[in-house]
């Protein structure tokens, strides 16, 4: 029974929508924007849980003092600050506790919402992705070893395409990369693309005929 | 904002004040004024026959016809052409959008053979037996067709509404509000009577519902005195650069400009335009010699002069506004809350009119419009919006689909019936047994990453297929798990999948509800804290499944440091390659979809493999044909797979 | 044989401080590039299309959406810099928009600059039109009338009253359509600019997306591409041999590709070394 209700409305609803594509009514439009609109709404309680999770996961952390729990009230309290500041510093018209900068006037809560974002969150963003380009370049040495016919192909073509970047005057090169990024990297690309975009479509159907049911828990 | 958007949207909805004029005579007196101008300072700074050259040079171009008619009807129009007849256009058609939800026509015409000539085109539009036509859209010359619609009256209605309701919503407050407002206001005293033409905004912007009008006011004005002070400092120390030297070379570069446009005139009059091959070359000059004025410091200074100006105007009519506050009484918000609802419904109701409905046919004309005089086209043939049953342009879809799916159906008949079907070897799969015992063998624990994606992804429910997997042999090993996640369903759906592993195993109690957990949306973030979890807790396998963006390899690696064994596997070409650098084994775009088949063997799944597989070699086969086809300009061959 | 083994296991942090070098020395000094950068095809496509747009013709625009956040910046802004360098020297009007939030800030920090540096005035030679929620309702709105989607300019000044959207509906009257990007929003531009309305569109990406561009590439669906870094050096090149010959300006790109040389020169010179090792090893086993 517990698996019946979800399976059956995965095949009602995935066979309605199915007719629903083939049909421009108003009716059918109307439709699918209904469901997209509870799709939304779903979405925004399962944030809740997420939330609920995210919240215990933390907390017996610090009742267990699991290792590395000191972080985990740093984590709660930038939980609370950073809400606090958003839910007041984003709604529109807020001028509590004012201040001025660059002689504007503006809430301190909209201050520290903007400061937060631009001087935190974003060089803690870039300096992850920048972390990127020494991973590169360690992974790169590890693994780029010319063991088999294949790996020496790889191996030429990675050559090939970061020499026409360092030689960025070199008439061949860079014509070699081109060819080789428009030739061969765009058929394999198209390949693994159509490949998964059948296995996509085979996957929802499975889906949707309750065929594939691990994703419920179980195929029993 | 609101406020901003409702003389767009009001235009649009009367649509009775005349067209702007496309095409702007004053533009091309400029052109021609900055060509002449250029002569004439090129003259200034030239001595000898070069100047003869350069005069010899004008007078030709003086003397040359003009070749572009358009220039030549502008410079005799505005006045002198006088227009008492106009031809209608013809040949109006009206024809019904198929595979739409019916709310739309599409129109076409021949322009009216006076169409330089005119001010634009009108179409009105009357329900079939019907007499009364309704104006729906105003045109520009050139426009020999449209898309009559309700998308924007759809719209109009819904501000309407909003616009009501906020009104509705908004006026108690307001009155409540008021009399601190007035309070406030009456301290400063500069206004003694109410300007008529400031109440109405002031009103508005109350009803806006704005408790403190007053205070952000004076914050505006703050702000423009401060910005006043700024551009008066930086007018001062401007004014020190100044030298009479630099002042002569600015008046020089404005009486070039200037006493271009005078010949110009001069030249209009005596029907001596320039050629318009001087005129465009010519053009590019103009604009060096505007950009060398605007360079001068004497220029600049009067540009902030000017805006200083303005900044003293704004700062003035402030102070009048909040001035004029105090006399705004409870009546005043009252009427125009109670008149621009009655606006709105008339807006309201007007739209509604107007809405095309896809039972009633319609006739349309099309009327020429110069000025106050019209020339209506004849009626159109009637036409109906009507919606579709069934997208015909999409049939290609449903044959593949249906192709597709009797594959599928087919395949998994047979695999139900016993008969073997052969799956080739997956490294990666065949690697997920010897990952979950290398973990048991260590102790550690094993970390299951589910991609970054949303439920809605497919390479998402793929690898919560395989997690099912190997929580279940986690549980039978007594192996710990680790799920973090970085969207809310999925993680909700993890967490099941794993309990219900446990449960599966015969050992409920053995799951820990704190294993599968959510970490956070922001894509960064997630990644150091899964990095911080391969770093801490040291998992002796790890797994990325599922889609992955730029932060693939920065799991990856961390997990390689870590010294984990490691599958990936995603659908996302981009990142195969780091997968591939820094991982054990990869699992490469469809093998993800294929996992839960290839690890359960059973038929039901293996089937739809096989029907997957028979359905790329179709797919591949008809390319090949349809490419052939293309190449010997067989037109249906492209169409057939266009999708819509 | 021992030299040869451990050529092959050097410590990752190793690698890390060499990179880290490598790349901070040449942005600390400002190192010059001997020569001059070629433009690939691709950039080059982009370049010339923007030379054939006519600033006083029927396409005469160009709408730049400034699709990037700060984490990509390094990649795209030399590219997003060059092209409209490029576009006020031919005076081609400019019309700034972006889809995600972030970029607004962007796009307004680059034309303010670049616009004092090139004596053109907001309004007249350029307007920022702002962010609206909702790509591709954003995108499709705009097909029919940019007025519809973005009433007012990103100051609440309705676009009416700004010369430079005279003459400008919507994308019949847009020469190109400029998207940069670090993540996927070139596939709105794709499907719902330039399938349904046919206006030119181009992209600037960063490195890692260019295998995905290519299909597009082939397919015609872009006029042409930027890709990283040395695609913003290569245009800054083509834009300042063609207009500003005898003028300093800043070339972001340009001076940023010795520092992204160098690093590629030594992850190239770390593999070889990796298969020196690997082979060495192997013929002694």
């Amino acid at each position: 029974m517990k698996r019946r209700i979800p399976l059956t409305l995965t095949l009602v609803l995935g066979i309605v929508m199915m007719i629903q594509f083939f049909i421009p009514h108003q009716f059918s439009q109307d439709f699918k924007n209904t469901a997209l609109e509870w799709l939304r709404v779903i979405g925004g309680f399962a944030f809740i849980i997420g939330l609920a999770s995210f919240i215990t996961h933390h907390y017996t952390k610090i009742k267990h003092k699991k290792e590395g729990w000191a972080y985990s009230p740093i984590a709660l309290g930038a939980l609370v600050v950073m809400a606090v500041v958003g839910l007041i510093g984003r709604s529109p018209n807020m001028n509590w506790i004012p201040v001025t900068v660059q002689g504007q006037q503006i809430s301190v809560f909209t201050y520290l919402f903007s400061n937060f974002f631009t001087h935190m969150m974003i060089p803690l963003g870039a300096t992850m992705f920048s972390v990127l380009a020494f991973y590169i370049a360690s992974a790169a040495y590890r693994s780029f070893r010319a063991k088999s016919l294949v790996s020496i192909l790889l191996l030429v073509a990675a050559f090939v395409i970061m020499l026409a970047i360092i030689f960025y005057n070199v008439l061949p090169l860079g014509d070699l990369g081109e060819w080789l990024l428009s030739v061969p990297n765009m058929a394999a690309k198209r390949g693994i693309l159509l490949g998964a975009s059948l296995g996509g479509i085979a996957t929802s159907l499975k889906i949707i005929l309750g065929i594939e049911r691990g994703y419920l828990g179980g195929t029993k | 904002m609101f406020f901003l958007l409702l003389p767009f949207l009001l235009t649009q909805a009367e649509v009775v004040s005349p067209p702007e004029r496309s095409y702007d005579p004053g533009m091309d007196v400029a052109v021609l004024a900055g060509e002449v101008d250029t002569l004439q300072a090129m003259l200034t700074q030239v001595t000898g026959n070069q100047v003869e050259d350069l005069e010899a040079h004008m007078s030709s171009m003086f003397t040359r016809v003009y070749t572009i008619d358009s220039i030549l009807k502008v410079l005799m129009e505005p006045e002198e052409l006088i227009v008492e007849e106009i031809q209608p256009p013809a040949n109006v058609k009206v024809e019904d959008v198929r595979n739409d939800v019916g709310n739309q026509l599409v129109l076409r015409w021949n322009l009216s053979p006076d169409d330089s000539l005119l001010d634009g085109y009108v179409l009105y539009r009357a329900v079939e037996g019907k007499q009364e036509f309704k104006q729906i859209q105003v045109l520009p010359p050139g426009a020999d067709s449209t898309n009559d619609n309700n998308d924007l009256l759809a719209r109009m209605i819904e501000y309407g509404r909003d616009e009501i309701a906020s009104l509705r919503r908004n006026l108690p407050r307001a009155k409540r509000a008021l009399p601190k407002l007035k309070q406030d206001a009456a301290k400063f005293p500069q206004a003694d009577s109410l300007v008529p033409g400031i109440k109405n905004n002031l009103v508005a912007i109350i009803l806006g519902y704005r408790r403190n009008t007053v205070r952000q006011f004076e914050l505006d004005m703050e702000t423009a005195k401060r910005n006043a002070e700024r551009v008066q400092i930086k007018i001062d120390s401007l004014r020190g650069e100044i030298t009479a030297e630099q002042t002569e070379v600015f008046t020089e570069h404005v009486n070039a400009l200037a006493s271009g446009m005078v010949d110009l005139q001069s030249m209009v009059q005596e029907d001596l335009p320039p050629g318009a091959a001087e005129l465009e070359a010519l053009a590019e000059e103009t604009s060096k010699l505007r950009a060398k004025i605007q360079g001068t410091t004497v220029y600049r200074v009067q540009k902030l002069e000017a805006d200083l100006a303005n900044l003293e105007a704004e700062i003035a009519s402030l102070e009048s506004m909040i001035a004029n506050i105090a006399f705004i009484e409870e009546a005043d918000l009252e009427e125009y809350a109670k008149s621009r609802t009655e606006r709105m419904q008339g807006l309201i109701e007007d739209s509604e009119g107007k809405l095309l409905k896809n039972r009633l046919s319609y006739r349309y004309k099309v009327v020429a419009v110069r000025g106050d005089l019209q020339a209506p086209s004849e009626l159109s043939a009637a036409a109906s919006p009507s919606a579709q049953l069934f997208h015909t342009q999409r049939i290609n879809v449903l044959v593949a689909m249906i192709f597709f799916f009797s594959l599928v159906t087919f395949f998994i008949s047979q695999a139900k019936r016993g008969k073997n079907l052969f799956l080739r070897k997956i490294a990666g799969l065949e690697a997920i047994d010897e990952a979950v015992g290398r973990a048991t063998e260590m102790g550690r624990p094993i970390l299951f990453v589910p991609g970054l994606s949303t439920i809605g992804d497919i390479a998402t429910i793929a690898a919560l297929n395989i997690l099912q997997g190997i929580a279940k042999k986690a549980a039978q090993y007594d192996t710990p798990i680790i799920v973090p996640n970085r969207d809310p369903i999925v993680y909700t759906v993890a967490r099941e999948i794993v309990k219900e592993a446990y449960s599966d195993a015969g050992r409920p109690d053995a799951f820990n509800p704190d294993s599968v957990f959510f970490i956070t949306t922001s894509q960064f973030a997630y990644v150091a804290a899964v990095n911080g979890i391969m770093l801490r807790e040291k998992p002796a396998a790890n797994f990325f499944l599922g889609m992955f963006w730029a932060e693939s390899l920065l799991l990856a690696e961390t997990g390689n440091i870590s010294g984990a064994i490691q599958i990936a596997g995603t659908d996302a070409s981009a990142q195969l390659p780091f997968f591939i650098t820094a991982c054990d084994y990869t699992i490469i775009g469809e093998e993800l979809y294929a996992a839960s088949a290839y690890l359960s063997r059973e038929p039901n799944l293996v089937g739809t493999i096989k029907g997957q597989d028979w359905g790329k070699a179709t797919i591949a086969g008809l390319l090949i044909v349809l490419t052939v086809l293309a190449m010997f300009g067989i037109e249906f061959a492209v169409k057939l797979l266009t999708t819509v | 044989m021992k030299f040869w083994e451990r050529l092959g296991k050097i410590d990752r942090r190793i690698i890390y401080i060499v990179l880290a070098v490598v790349v901070i020395i040449p942005l600390i000094l400002t190192v010059k590039l001997p020569g001059k950068v070629r433009a690939m095809p691709r950039t080059k496509d982009v370049f010339d299309h923007i030379e054939n747009i006519d600033p006083n013709g029927k396409r005469r625009s160009i709408l730049i959406s400034v699709d990037f956040d700060p984490q990509t910046e390094p990649e795209l802004k030399p590219q997003l810099e060059a092209v409209v360098r490029h576009a006020f020297a031919r005076n081609i009007p400019l019309l700034v928009m972006a889809l995600p939030i972030q970029g607004t800030d962007i796009g307004i920090e680059v034309f303010t600059r670049l616009a004092e540096e090139h004596n053109k005035e907001y309004g007249i030679d350029y307007v920022i039109l702002g962010w609206k929620p909702s790509p591709v309702a954003v995108i499709l709105g705009m097909g029919n009338f940019i007025e519809q989607v973005f009433p007012t300019d990103y100051w609440g000044t309705p676009l009416s009253e700004l010369p430079v959207m005279e003459g400008i509906r919507n994308y019949d009257d847009v020469g190109l359509v400029m998207d940069f990007t670090g993540s996927s929003f070139y596939v709105y531009w794709v499907y719902y600019a330039h399938t349904p309305y046919d206006v030119p569109v181009a992209t600037g990406v960063t490195s890692v997306s260019v295998a995905d561009i290519y299909p597009f590439l082939g397919s015609k669906q872009f006029i042409g591409m930027l890709a990283g870094m040395k695609a913003g050096a290569e245009y800054e090149r083509l834009v300042k041999d063609k207009y500003y010959q005898d003028q300093d300006i800043f070339l972001r790109g340009t001076q940023a590709l010795p520092a992204l040389s160098a690093s590629l020169l030594v992850i190239i010179l770390f593999v070889i070394l990796g298969n020196i090792s690997h082979f060495a090893t192997r013929r002694k086993s």
